[in-house]
């Protein structure tokens, strides 16, 4: 006879959470993906000045699918002066750093909601027998898959569209917005995907913490 | 009834109270919500501060860069080496510019419709009750976007006057963390505080779609049924 | 003094989907009270106790039938004017008190009136007064017992002078000692002449109405009359 431990998976109750929350589920995921992307386009440029100054026109490891070869496209054979471009890269720094804390805050605004909100469910939940730990754990596989969602959508809708994006702005007379191409080695995509895993279960995890490890009792009691 | 009254002041507005003198209004109520909830306000808010911050430091590189250039229209010789660097990065700074507002706009439209939807779902019943004791949806539905404005200008307010505030501090700063770098010139602009005012208003009125259709939605009983 | 009934509802229907299952929650009642009246309202849980008060207040329609309260259709209402006849004439009591958690004692009180210009505090601390809580008054719900938290709820239910209460299980969730208080409260407004139902598995409560219909299954309970003939009311025992 099969015992309540033994069937319950937290993967597919982590999911099914996700699935229910139709809402909440996008806007996290549409925030952390327009962040990632954010941040893959920065990493790009900078691994693009630092590996090959100038911009090179070689074909690299993997080029996000529907972008664009800015170099080819608009025959701009030189790459702004090294000092320009060191600074630019500071402040796309910046602004990817700051990217991130706004998509870290909502992130945990809204796992702490829906925490809030389940707080019946995880007090039957321990008060059945599961330890808090086997809780947290649904929360933070619900965390990483809103981590790996975002990436996919990030390297395969963001980039490219906000790559394809600034060359529309190019056209409009504007010299280079991409001083070098933006590529993504198959090195930023694997770190970029570990960096959006970790990002949303740490701010998950933080989340949680507080209710997941109070004492079914606690969590039960209705106000 | 006039004489002393001591009851215990738990509440803000101690100077209020006074004989028949005390009123609750929307605002008052959304104040108090707001207060309750604060931690959960302050980082929606710290998010739509974040993203008003980046958009007034952007656009004050971008205008930094057209008056510096404004200045040197008449100038006839030969470009320094800082004004070649600078000339480069003109057209780039403007497609950058558009980039980030249009980024900045869209987060924070996600921020708000996150916020706005989160702040409806935990006050269902809170919203029931209301239409309850006969409050209209109208009603109910203002104070769930008067509590969501307050966030967002509050939110705006706090980022614009802190990037104002580190504009004249970073403006021809040079810094990099490798190699040499140039400084940038940055100005402000009044367009660009009014830029920051509509940007915000429009993302509060597009984020608050979905949670304004969440309440004027459910009949009351219904709601209070599942409690 | 008007004539006929104040509060008039003739054969409501209600059904709800719950899950994939359709609910009959009123299959066809019938009630009809006079002004100034107290009726206790008794039955099971799912007998359709809320239903009806809800559909009498406004705050829900049935799929058939009629409500008249005076001289108003209540059915044929819009949303907007039953919010409206809801706050001048409807005064709402909840099992579970509903108070906004974020505002005290007195703020509750005062919270069907937010949107009306003209302070009214004075009037907010009488009914708290006269609840017995006029100390309590900047207390926030958290810090307030349930007896007390359904005392303001009452005071609130009073701030706009309404003609008709309508409460759904008001002592479910107090001791028996405040329920009494709280009892004694409600035939205090009744006999002040306010129209009141009271929907309750409290024998206590019921005890003290004047009035006693039984409802089932979204029925009146059958009785010693022959069926379909109009409504019955149960005379309890005792004042």
């Amino acid at each position: 006879m099969k015992t309540a431990r033994e069937t319950f998976n937290p993967a597919s109750y982590a999911l099914s959470h996700l699935k229910n929350n139709p809402f909440r589920s996008v806007t996290m995921v549409l925030i952390l993906s327009v962040t990632i992307a954010f941040l893959l386009l920065v990493g790009s440029i900078y691994i693009g000045i630092t590996m090959e100054v100038g911009g090179s026109k070689e074909s690299n490891l993997w080029n996000a699918p529907g972008s664009i070869d800015m170099f080819e496209e608009f025959q701009i054979d030189e790459g702004l002066p090294e000092e320009v471009q060191n600074t630019m890269l500071n402040w796309l720094f910046f602004t990817s750093f700051l990217i991130m804390m706004v998509a870290i805050f909502i992130i945990y605004n809204t796992m702490a909601i829906a925490v809030e909100e389940r707080k019946k469910e995880i007090g039957i939940l321990r008060a059945v027998g599961f330890s808090s730990r086997e809780v947290m754990r649904v929360f933070l596989i619900e965390g990483a898959f809103i981590g790996i969602l975002s990436w996919i959508v990030a390297l395969f809708f963001g980039t490219p569209l906000i790559v394809n994006l600034a060359a529309y702005l190019i056209k409009e007379g504007q010299k280079g917005l991409f001083f070098v191409q933006p590529r993504i080695p198959v090195e930023l995509a694997i770190v970029s995907l570990l960096g959006s895993i970790a990002l949303c279960t740490v701010s998950t995890y933080l989340a949680c913490t507080g209710t997941v490890n109070k004492a079914a009792v606690d969590l039960l009691r209705v106000e | 009834m006039r004489g002393d009254r001591r009851a215990p002041g738990l509440g803000k507005d101690r100077m209020a109270k006074r004989m028949g003198g005390r009123s609750l209004g929307p605002l008052g109520y959304i104040i108090k919500d707001a207060w309750r909830k604060r931690s959960r306000s302050v980082l929606s808010l710290a998010g739509i501060a974040s993203l008003s911050f980046l958009f007034i430091i952007f656009s004050s590189m971008d205008e930094g860069l057209d008056r510096y250039f404004e200045e040197r229209e008449d100038d006839v010789g030969i470009p320094s080496d800082e004004e070649k660097a600078l000339d480069s990065l003109r057209g780039t700074m403007n497609s950058w510019n558009y980039l980030i507002t249009g980024l900045c706009l869209g987060l924070m439209v996600l921020v708000v419709a996150n916020t706005a939807a989160i702040t409806v779902i935990e006050r269902r019943v809170e919203l029931a009750t209301l239409k309850a004791l006969g409050l209209t949806s109208r009603q109910v539905s203002s104070l769930v976007l008067g509590s969501m404005f307050v966030i967002i200008y509050g939110g705006i307010a706090a980022g614009t006057l802190l990037g104002l505030a580190f504009v004249p501090l970073l403006d021809r700063v040079e810094f990099t963390l490798w190699g040499e770098g140039i400084g940038f010139p940055m100005a402000i602009d009044l367009s660009m505080i009014l830029a920051a005012l509509a940007i915000g208003t429009l993302a509060g009125i597009i984020g608050m779609i979905p949670p304004l259709l969440m309440v004027s939605g459910p009949n009351p009983a219904e709601v209070m049924k599942n409690v | 003094m008007s004539e006929g009934p104040f509060i008039d509802a003739v054969n409501l229907r209600k059904s709800y989907k719950v899950g994939g299952n359709r609910v009959k929650a009123l299959d066809g009642f019938s009630i009809s009270l006079d002004e100034g009246e107290m009726c206790a309202l008794m039955g099971p849980s799912g007998s359709g106790k809320t239903t009806l008060l809800n559909i009498i207040g406004g705050l829900d329609s049935a799929d058939s039938g009629t409500v008249m309260v005076g001289n108003i259709d209540v059915g044929k209402l819009n949303e907007r004017q039953r919010a409206l006849f809801r706050k001048k004439n409807v005064g709402f009591i909840f099992q579970f008190f509903n108070l906004i958690p974020s505002l005290t004692a007195m703020e509750n009180v005062l919270v069907p009136q937010m949107f009306e210009s003209g302070r009214s505090g004075g009037r907010a601390e009488e009914l708290l007064e006269r609840v017995g809580l006029r100390d309590r008054m900047d207390h926030l719900p958290r810090m307030l017992s349930g007896g007390e938290r359904q005392r303001v709820a009452i005071a609130r239910s009073l701030i706009n002078d309404p003609k008709i209460i309508l409460a759904d299980e008001p002592t479910g969730n107090i001791d028996s000692e405040t329920a009494k208080a709280i009892v004694s409260l409600f035939k205090e407004l009744n006999d002040e002449g306010k129209t009141m139902i009271l929907a309750t598995h409290d024998r206590l409560v019921a005890g003290r109405a004047r009035t006693m219909v039984r409802i089932r299954d979204g029925r009146v309970q059958r009785g010693k009359r022959p069926p379909g003939q109009g409504t019955i009311h149960l005379k309890s025992g005792g004042e």
